[in-house]
């Protein structure tokens, strides 16, 4: 498996949610990278910027938290689908005590996958691990394509 | 998913992978319902309750191969996408194509995660696992009400 550093980019208004995940991904075996945005207007922007540079200049993979103060995160998605370089990167929902019709709206917006907010140490450990062993082991990334794409063309 | 067992649908014409990933997840403590299909159209019409499949359960996620028979599964995943009663179940890619276009293509019609399928038992039993790992046992998936 490739071993180059995985860009995350991170939207969660809690710095303590943020930093209980960060430390956790960090007792696994990923290199990564994490961008880190309190609000979905910020990192929205950021990823439009990005949107109108490489492909391989995207993050790896999207963690947005619901529960945002001023954002539905279902609204969230959408917009980040809407744009042409951004509708496939995969998003990960965080999470809390959501009713079934939220997920399902997540789901309906285009998220990959929704996953319980860990409140522990314990959970994001296992959470964290779980992330590592499906997406950054055994799965292909769009970023893998982009990357082996621009490996190609350069070799 | 409120006790009752996880219903996956398998799409798979290759007996060997069905037969490997039943065994990878046989040891395994979550309660499924793994369903399979040989190809496409069966695939959709299990999906869509038509015959013979009139008595089939909606599947909470699909495990789906791109190379099949009758229909690809591109042609699977693009239906359910534009089917209104099957566009929020989780579709897992599971093939043995690593090719970049199929990636990049496969995620562009919504497929929620693609997985290129390894050779060797204990491969393939270690990449069940991660789809148990977190699939199954950590994500929430949509609720059947919605779908």
């Amino acid at each position: 498996m490739t071993e180059r550093v995985r860009q995350l980019l991170v939207i969660d208004d809690d710095p303590d949610d943020m930093l209980l995940f960060q430390e956790s991904l960090k007792e696994t075996p990923l290199k990564f990278s994490m961008t880190r945005f309190h609000t979905g207007h910020e990192a929205i922007a950021h990823l439009e910027f990005l949107s109108m540079s490489k492909a391989e200049s995207l993050p790896d993979l999207i963690f947005l938290d619901f529960q945002l103060p001023e954002e539905s995160g279902p609204d969230l998605i959408r917009i980040i689908r809407a744009n042409t370089a951004l509708r496939i990167v995969p998003i990960i929902i965080l999470s809390g005590m959501e009713n079934p019709t939220s997920i399902g709206e997540c789901y309906l917006a285009g998220a990959n996958c929704c996953v319980p907010k860990p409140s522990t140490l314990q959970e994001a450990v296992s959470l964290a691990q779980a992330i590592h062993d499906l997406w950054f082991s055994n799965s292909k990334l769009p970023s893998d394509s982009y990357q082996s794409e621009k490996n190609i063309s350069q070799a | 998913m409120n006790g009752s067992p996880i219903h996956i649908l398998m799409v798979e014409d290759d007996e060997e992978d069905v037969e490997l990933t039943k065994e990878s997840l046989v040891s395994s403590k979550i309660a499924l319902d793994l369903q399979v299909v040989e190809d496409g159209a069966q695939a959709l019409a299990y999906l869509r309750k038509e015959p013979p499949f009139e008595q089939s359960v909606k599947p909470d996620l699909i495990l789906l191969d791109l190379n099949l028979p009758k229909k690809n599964g591109r042609e699977v995943l693009s239906a359910m996408r534009g089917d209104s009663n099957l566009k929020t179940i989780p579709v897992i890619i599971l093939t043995t194509s690593d090719q970049d276009a199929d990636v990049l293509r496969t995620y562009e019609l919504g497929a929620n995660c693609y997985i290129t399928k390894p050779v060797g038992l204990t491969q393939f039993s270690k990449v069940v696992s991660s789809i148990e790992g977190f699939w199954f046992s950590i994500v929430k998936l949509p609720p059947r009400e919605s779908q």
